[in-house]
C-alpha cells in the first residue's frame, strides 16, 4: 500500500523533465493531417506539428485515446507494482472524449487496479499543475485522498489566461464555447479568454491589441495575488519570443516564486492555433 | 410693448421668447461661423436656436398668462430640446430663469435683473468646470450689469443694460479665452447668447411685426401705439415664428431640407452664389452651407420641387426633408421635426427583466454604429460632429434600454453636457455619463465594459479607459485660418489631435502621414484607423505603409466607420 501512481494525458503540456522526476504516465491523443496520423508527443513533437500546420492546406484533426490505450497504461502500472492506486487526471470532459475512454477503460479494468479518474474541468498545464501536484503528493508518500485533494486544491487555486492570435482555430474546432460572441467583430478585438468553472472557454474581458490584453492579464494577477509569492507557467504555441516578452513583464509585476516555460502540444495547438499565449498563476 | 409696460406677464414672455428665436435663428449660420477650428461642426447657432425653438414650442402648446407659469413650460420645453454644450448652458439659463420667477404673476424690471442672475447661477452650478471667456461670462456680466439698473427700471431700461454688458463682455472673450484670439473669433455661444438678448428687446421695443395674431394668443401681444414703422427692419417674407404661429399667413408653405452630395465632374461645379439666387427667388429662411463635397441647404418655399431641381445640378441629394409648415403650424421651426428621429430604427425597446447595466452610445456612420452594437451597446443615437443630439433624445434612447443603470456615452466634446442634462430627465433608472468626447474614447469605453460587472465597476474602468486613448480626425478646412502656429487655408485637409490643429495639407495623405507622426511622438502600442465617408484607398495605404516603414511593432487596425464629416477618425493607445 501507498503506492500512488499518477496518469494523465498528452493536452497537459507537462515538460518532459518534469513528468519524467515526478514519474507521472502519458496516455497520448493522436492528431490527424489528412490520412496521416500521428501520437501526440510521441511521433510528433510541438516544432514539428506547428511547421505541418503552417504549411498544411486543411486544419487537422485530433482524437481522444482510445480506452485501450489507457487499459495498456494501467495493466502496465499495475505489473509493475501490485497493488498501487492511479490517480488519472485529464482534459476537461467539455472539451474531449479523453475523461469519457479513461472511465471506461477503468470499468475494463474490472477491478484489477484501484483507479480514480478525474475530469480536470480544465485544458493545458492547467490539467498539467493538477498532476504534478498529485504526483508531489504521492512521491511524499501521500495516501490517495490525499493525492486527490492536492489536485484539487490546485484547481480550485489556479489563474488561467490565454490570448489567441485569432478565434478561428476555436471556433473552427468547435471549442469557442462562451467566446463565440466575439467572433466576426468589426474591430480588431483581443479577447483575454479564461477556462471557466463548468470546463468552458470563456472571455473575461476586451482589449485592444495583444500588448495591451497582455498588460491587461498583468494587471488583472496583480489585482488578484498582489505581493503574495506566486509560480507561473507560460505556454505557447510556436512562440518563443512573445512567451518571453510575456514573461518578463509577469516577472516585473508580480513576486514571481518559479516560472516555467512549455509547449502547447499538437493537439491543443490544433485548437488554438500558432501564436497562442497562455499562462497558469498559483499561489507558491 | 411699449415703454409704458412696466410688468411683463406670460404673454409677453412668449413674444419675448419668439422674437429671441426669431433674431438666433436669422443669425445661426453667422454664429456657426465662429468657430475656433475651420472645420465643420460650426453648429453651435444651430444647436442654440434648436433649444430655444423647442422652448418656444412647449411654450406655444401651454399659453399661459401667469409669467412663472409660462416660464415655466419654456424652461422644461429648452431642458428637452438643449443639445450641444451652448445649448445645455443656455437651457439652465432660461431654467434658473424660471425658478426665480415660479410663483410670480408678472415680472417688472427689477425681477427680470433678478431672473436673469438666477439664471446665472444655475447654469455656473451645471457646468463642471466653468472656463471664462464663454457664454457663461458674458451671461453673467450682463445679469450682474441688469442688477445695478436704478430700482424701479422698466424691463426695457434693464435689458438696455443687459445687452450693453452682453456686447461689451463678448467683445472681451478673446483676451480670456487664448484659442479664440488664436482664432480670431468671440465665443460663438456668447455670440448667440446676445443675439437672443437682442431679439427680446426688439420685442420689449415693439420692432417686431406689428400685428401678430395668434389662434393661441387672441390678443395682441405688441402695443402698436409708439412704435416706429421705419424700425421694423424683418426681412421680407421672412418670419418663421409667427409665420407658425399663425398658419394662414404662411407665404412659403414647406420647410425644405436637403444636402447636395456634390460630384464635381459628373455635374455642374458647385456654385454657391447662383444657388443662393435661385433658391432665394423661390422662397425664404435660405441657408446654404457646406464643405466641399456636401452642401446643406435649408428653405421655406412654396414649391419645394423647384428647388430641389435647382440643387440637383450639382449633384444627389441625400437626406431630404420636407414640411408642410401649414400643416404643422405648431411645429415652430424645423427643429421640431427632427426630434423624434435621432435613435435609430432597429433599436425597439427592449423587453424582459431589466439588466444590471446597459449603454447608450452617439454615433454616425453605419460602421461605428454596428462596431458599438457590436461591442455590447444596447441603443445607438444618431449623431455626432455637425449634428448633436437633444437631451430629449439621449433620454429617449436610455428609455429604450432595459436596465437598472444605463451608461450614456457621448463620443462627441459637445455632446457630453447634453447627456448630462438627460441624465436628470431620466427617472426610473440610474443613469452615468461617461463623458468620451471622441469616437476612439467611446470604443475605450465599451471594450472596458463587462456587462456582467457591478456597475460601480464598470463606471470605474470605463472612466478609466477613455483616458487611456488618444484622438485624431482629419477633415477639410471650411476657410483660411491660422492657428496653433499652422496655416490653414479653406479646403486643406487639417489633422486635429486631441483639441489641438497640427497638420494642414493639401494632400489627405500628407495630412493623415502628419497627424500620425504627431499622435505617435509620445510613443503607442496600437493605431487604430476608422474611414469614413472621405476617406481614399489611397490615404489609408499611405498610413500602412508609413506606419510598417517607421513603427514596425505597432499593431494596426483598420476599419470602415462610414462617419460623415471626417474623413478618418485615428486613436492610439
Amino acid at each position: 500500500m501507498g503506492d500512488v501512481r499518477i496518469v494523465t494525458d498528452s493536452t497537459s503540456d507537462i515538460p518532459l523533465f518534469l513528468r519524467q522526476s515526478l514519474n507521472i504516465e502519458v496516455v497520448p491523443l493522436k492528431v490527424q493531417f489528412g490520412d496521416e496520423s500521428y501520437v501526440d508527443g510521441v511521433t510528433i513533437q510541438p516544432e514539428q506539428f506547428y511547421e505541418k500546420l503552417a504549411a498544411s492546406a486543411s486544419l487537422p484533426t485530433t482524437s481522444q485515446p482510445s480506452p485501450v490505450d489507457f487499459v495498456d497504461v494501467y495493466h502496465k502500472l499495475a505489473d509493475d507494482t501490485p497493488g498501487m492506486q492511479v490517480v488519472s487526471i485529464h482534459l476537461s470532459s467539455t472539451f474531449s472524449g479523453t475523461y469519457q475512454s479513461a472511465l471506461l477503460a477503468k470499468s475494463m479494468m474490472k477491478g484489477k487496479a484501484d483507479i480514480h479518474v478525474i475530469d480536470s474541468r480544465s485544458a493545458s498545464y492547467g490539467c498539467g499543475a493538477m498532476a504534478v501536484a498529485a504526483a508531489r503528493a504521492a512521491q511524499a508518500g501521500k495516501p490517495l485522498e490525499q493525492c486527490v485533494q492536492a489536485a484539487h486544491n490546485i484547481f480550485e487555486k489556479m489563474n488561467i489566461y490565454f490570448l489567441v492570435d485569432t478565434l478561428d482555430y476555436l471556433q473552427k474546432g468547435g471549442r469557442i464555447g462562451k467566446a463565440a460572441s466575439l467572433i466576426g467583430s468589426l474591430l480588431a478585438i483581443k479577447p483575454i479568454l479564461t477556462i471557466d468553472d463548468e470546463g468552458q472557454v470563456a472571455s473575461v474581458e476586451k482589449a485592444r491589441g495583444s500588448k495591451k490584453a497582455m498588460a491587461r492579464i498583468v494587471e488583472r494577477l496583480q489585482d488578484r495575488f498582489g505581493d503574495m509569492p506566486v509560480n507561473l507557467v507560460v505556454a505557447h504555441a510556436n512562440a518563443q519570443p512573445s512567451a518571453e516578452q510575456f514573461a518578463e513583464q509577469l516577472k516585473s509585476s508580480l513576486h514571481v516564486e518559479e516560472i516555467m516555460f512549455t509547449s502547447l502540444g499538437p493537439v491543443i495547438g490544433a485548437h488554438v492555433g500558432p501564436g497562442t499565449l497562455a499562462v497558469f498563476a498559483c499561489p507558491a | 410693448m411699449s415703454k409704458r409696460f412696466n410688468l411683463l406677464n406670460g404673454r409677453h414672455l412668449a413674444e419675448l421668447a419668439a422674437a429671441g428665436l426669431w433674431n438666433l435663428e436669422r443669425q445661426a449660420s453667422a454664429v456657426n461661423q465662429l468657430n475656433v477650428f475651420p472645420v465643420p461642426d460650426g453648429d453651435t447657432g444651430t444647436n442654440m436656436r434648436m433649444t430655444l425653438a423647442a422652448g418656444v414650442k412647449e411654450l406655444l402648446r401651454k399659453p399661459d398668462v401667469h409669467f412663472g407659469a409660462a416660464a415655466a413650460a419654456m424652461a422644461d420645453g429648452m431642458l428637452l430640446g438643449a443639445r450641444g454644450n451652448s445649448g445645455v448652458i443656455l437651457s439652465q439659463l432660461f431654467s434658473g430663469f424660471a425658478d426665480y420667477s415660479r410663483d410670480l404673476e408678472t415680472l417688472n424690471g427689477g425681477q427680470l435683473a433678478e431672473a436673469l442672475q438666477r439664471g446665472v447661477e444655475k447654469a455656473y452650478q451645471t457646468v463642471v468646470k466653468p472656463v471664462e471667456g464663454t457664454i457663461l461670462t458674458v451671461a453673467r456680466m450682463a445679469a450682474e450689469r441688469g442688477n445695478q439698473a436704478p430700482d424701479g427700471s422698466l424691463p426695457i431700461e434693464v435689458m438696455e443694460e443687459v445687452i450693453r454688458a452682453a456686447a461689451e463682455a463678448l467683445k472681451d472673450t478673446p483676451n480670456q479665452l487664448p484659442i479664440l484670439k488664436k482664432a480670431g473669433v468671440v465665443d460663438a455661444g456668447g455670440q448667440g447668447l446676445l443675439y437672443v438678448y437682442e431679439g427680446f428687446m426688439r420685442a420689449l421695443r415693439g420692432e417686431q411685426e406689428k400685428s401678430v395674431e395668434s389662434d393661441k394668443f387672441s390678443e395682441s401681444m405688441v402695443a402698436v401705439e409708439g412704435a416706429d414703422p421705419t424700425l421694423n427692419d424683418t426681412p421680407p417674407g421672412h418670419h418663421p415664428v409667427q409665420a407658425l404661429i399663425s398658419a394662414d399667413q404662411i407665404q412659403y408653405g414647406y420647410c425644405t431640407e436637403f444636402i447636395i452630395k456634390l460630384t464635381p465632374g459628373k455635374k455642374k461645379p458647385f456654385d454657391q452664389d447662383e444657388l443662393r439666387n435661385t433658391l432665394s427667388a423661390l422662397g425664404d429662411s435660405l441657408l446654404v452651407a457646406g464643405s466641399n463635397d456636401k452642401v446643406k441647404v435649408h428653405v421655406h418655399a412654396e414649391l419645394p420641387g423647384d428647388a430641389m431641381n435647382a440643387a440637383m445640378v450639382y449633384g444627389d441629394l441625400i437626406h431630404i426633408k420636407i414640411e408642410n409648415m401649414r400643416e404643422q403650424h405648431a411645429r415652430i421651426t424645423e427643429a421640431a421635426a427632427v426630434e423624434d428621429s435621432a435613435v435609430e430604427p432597429g433599436a425597439p425597446e427592449q423587453e424582459g427583466e431589466p439588466k444590471p447595466c446597459g449603454i447608450a452610445a452617439v454615433a454616425a456612420g453605419d460602421g461605428l454604429r454596428e462596431a458599438f452594437l457590436q461591442q455590447g451597446v444596447d441603443v445607438v443615437i444618431f449623431g455626432g460632429q455637425t449634428m448633436n443630439p437633444s437631451a430629449q433624445d439621449i433620454a429617449d434612447a436610455v428609455n429604450r434600454v432595459r436596465a437598472h443603470t444605463v451608461f450614456v456615452l457621448p463620443n462627441n466634446d459637445n455632446v457630453i453636457m447634453a447627456a448630462r442634462q438627460a441624465a436628470g430627465l431620466v427617472k426610473d433608472k440610474r443613469v452615468e455619463t461617461i463623458p468620451s468626447g471622441t469616437i476612439p474614447q467611446g470604443f475605450a469605453a465599451v471594450l472596458a465594459y463587462q456587462a456582467d460587472l457591478p456597475a460601480e465597476a464598470n463606471l470605474g474602468a470605463m472612466n478609466k479607459a477613455i483616458r487611456g486613448v488618444r484622438s485624431g480626425q482629419i477633415t477639410r478646412a471650411v476657410r483660411n485660418s491660422s492657428i496653433d502656429d499652422v496655416n490653414v487655408r479653406q479646403g486643406d485637409y487639417i489633422g486635429i489631435a486631441d483639441k489641438k490643429l497640427v497638420a494642414a495639407e493639401t494632400e489627405l495623405a500628407d495630412a493623415c502621414r502628419g497627424l500620425l507622426k504627431h499622435m505617435l511622438a509620445d510613443g503607442g502600442d496600437l493605431v487604430g484607423i476608422y474611414c469614413g465617408e472621405g476617406a481614399t484607398g489611397e490615404a489609408t495605404d499611405a498610413m500602412r505603409q508609413w506606419l510598417a516603414d517607421n513603427y514596425a511593432d505597432l499593431e494596426l487596425d483598420i476599419f470602415t466607420g462610414g462617419q460623415p464629416v471626417y474623413s478618418y477618425i485615428i486613436s492610439v493607445e
